[in-house]
């Protein structure tokens, strides 16, 4: 008897170490991010410090010249713009092809193959033909550049996802409501997407993250009127002889906070994509 | 099986337009159910993806074998592959191609290793770890141009965080991104911190789903821990880990925004990778033409890579079918 609790404890304490180290590690882990979200509240005296402070006066001066003396607001809102209307068009056109492959089989292996490899195509290789085109349509910088351009990398990537899902949703619902009558949209839009929220949710996170974050593209297809925060990002560290780090800093935190806050306020949905996308 | 005996009970004539995906096979079935698919969902999609995918590929190819004039009138002269001559007598493509074999190497093979240690450990069940596992995924989600300019504040020379706790350690300041090789190593550890919790996550899905029988098959046998990982768990996750590390290289191929950010490409062209010198050439020189043609090369190994990963897919669904 006391052998066995002996050891039964052994491990509860090894259980125990084992939390503490990675709670740890955890810390260290993501101590950049804190230090970028520090920078964002420090003085100029205090960014520059030497060494490092960590502890400060907080201000929101910052906040204030990147959103006051800089267009970063307007940026801001033209990422919102691109990431959103990318999302949408994505989502509404891709759950419709991976609803047609997954029930009906459409294009075979052949299709899905097909999809998967343009998925594959990097963004760096077509670019310039890319923009070619766009020159040519009278589509470069504005506020639909983004959000069509950007199918070229999220279409693919919905109609492989969605097509999972939806393979994983029972067919005798949507039998039973062809029986009654129902559209092929009607049942789409009434069954088949709300049966895969789950899915639906996770796609259009990483959507949405993908459009948000992109850089290549929203460089070379905009210019002034739909230019997005993170080429903003780009042009203050390339342009400017004294970067404001300060001011920079802020920016990025603005930058990165929606990915990070739709991360952590729909965890559950998003390991879900993480994993289905790669692995399924 | 249910479903096709269900639908026997149907009328023929209101038998749905939209069949179950058991639908009937060989030469009648194909015909008859050529008018019943509904081929116009995908018509949005496809139409999309030749557009925006397809032809900039076709049209990427013929700009790379073609000397297109700026002056108005002059058809564009077809140079056939003098272009790749020129890019492959270029110094500067065979540095850019160097180094991102390189950067792909480094960064998948650390990523993969530091991964599978940080999935072994957060490997196990108690309360919250669950929520730490999303802690650990964050930096993977925040845009690589951020991910630049914090290590930029990193690896600072003068008042850098790395500098700092490297010297509480004894060590002298060093100019990180002065120097080509650290320069190029603070790349890779830039890169690493982003994306080893992908990694993570995805081994982490591949041993949470491990069956129980032959560890404890081996636990009675009397191997050791360290024995049952080298030759139980290591062998079952394998083909997670092939197509985790191809999807990372594939992934580290296109690396831009990182290296625009951290480095510049630099010193010099230290760390210019092919993404880079093909964004420059193309937008900054005007070489259109040149650009292309390192692009195409670009996307050649991008299939090659591709395809490993294709292939290991395919074949893990198949076995993980049957």
């Amino acid at each position: 008897m006391a052998a066995a609790s002996g050891h039964l404890s052994a491990q509860a304490v090894g259980a125990r170490v084992r939390y503490t180290a990675v709670v740890f590690m955890l810390l260290v882990y993501l101590f950049p991010i804190y230090w970028i979200l520090t920078m964002a509240f420090k003085l100029p005296k205090d960014t520059f410090a030497y060494p490092p402070v960590f502890v400060f006066q907080p201000t929101l001066e910052n906040f204030a010249t990147a959103f006051g003396k800089s267009n970063f607001l307007r940026l801001t809102l033209n990422s919102t713009i691109a990431a959103l209307g990318n999302t949408f068009l994505s989502i509404a056109v891709g759950s419709l092809a991976a609803w047609g492959i997954s029930r009906h089989r459409i294009g075979g292996s052949w299709l899905l193959l097909g999809v998967l490899s343009v998925r594959m195509i990097p963004a760096m290789t077509i670019i310039i033909p890319l923009f070619l085109l766009f020159v040519q349509f009278r589509l470069v910088d504005s506020y639909l550049t983004l959000p069509l351009a950007y199918l070229a990398i999220n279409l693919p990537f919905v109609v492989w996802t969605m097509k999972a899902f939806i393979d994983d949703i029972p067919y005798d619902i949507e039998e039973s409501a062809i029986i009654d009558g129902c559209s092929t949209l009607g049942l789409l839009c009434k069954i088949v997407l709300p049966l895969a929220l789950p899915g639906l949710v996770a796609t259009s996170i990483f959507c949405f993250i993908f459009a948000w974050n992109e850089l290549i593209l929203a460089t070379v297809l905009t210019r002034l009127t739909a230019r997005t925060a993170v080429v903003g990002l780009t042009t203050f560290i390339s342009q400017e002889a004294e970067i404001n780090w300060g001011a920079l800093s802020a920016a990025a935190l603005v930058v990165m906070t929606p990915p990070l806050a739709l991360a952590v306020a729909l965890r559950n949905y998003l390991l879900r994509g993480l994993t289905a996308g790669a692995l399924k | 099986m249910t479903v096709i005996r269900k639908r026997e009970w149907l009328p023929v004539f209101s038998r749905p337009a939209t069949a179950a995906p058991e639908q009937v096979q060989g030469w009648g079935g194909v015909f008859s159910g050529l008018s019943r698919k509904p081929y116009w969902t995908v018509a949005p999609a496809l139409a999309c993806l030749l557009v925006l995918s397809i032809y900039p590929v076709l049209h990427l190819v013929w700009l790379s074998l073609h000397n297109v004039r700026i002056l108005p009138g002059v058809p564009p002269e077809f140079i056939g592959l003098k272009q790749y001559a020129w890019i492959l007598n270029d110094p500067d493509f065979w540095n850019s191609l160097r180094v991102t074999v390189q950067f792909v190497v480094a960064t998948s093979l650390i990523e993969l290793a530091l991964g599978l240690g940080l999935a072994l450990l957060l490997n196990f069940d108690a309360p919250w770890v669950g929520v730490l596992r999303v802690l650990f995924l964050l930096p993977t989600l925040v845009a690589p141009v951020v991910v630049g300019l914090t290590w930029v504040l990193l690896l600072n020379g003068e008042f850098g965080l790395i500098n700092y706790f490297l010297g509480l350690l004894g060590i002298t300041k060093q100019a990180w991104l002065a120097r080509p090789d650290l320069a190029f190593a603070g790349l890779v550890a830039a890169d690493v911190w982003q994306w080893t919790p992908f990694m993570m996550l995805l081994i982490l899905a591949a041993l949470r789903s491990l069956p129980a029988e032959p560890f404890e098959a081996a636990a009675t046998d009397g191997a050791s821990a360290w024995q049952s990982f080298w030759y139980l768990t290591l062998p079952l996750i394998r083909p997670v880990m092939a197509v985790a590390l191809l999807l990372r290289a594939l992934d580290a191929t296109k690396v831009f925004g990182l290296v625009l950010v951290l480095t510049g490409g630099g010193p010099a062209v230290a760390t210019n990778v092919l993404g880079l010198h093909i964004f420059r050439k193309a937008f900054e020189r005007n070489q259109m033409e040149y650009a292309s043609g390192v692009a195409v090369i670009l996307l050649l190994v991008t299939v090659a890579v591709a395809s490993l990963y294709t292939a290991l897919l395919l074949r893990s669904q198949a076995s993980g079918r049957s």
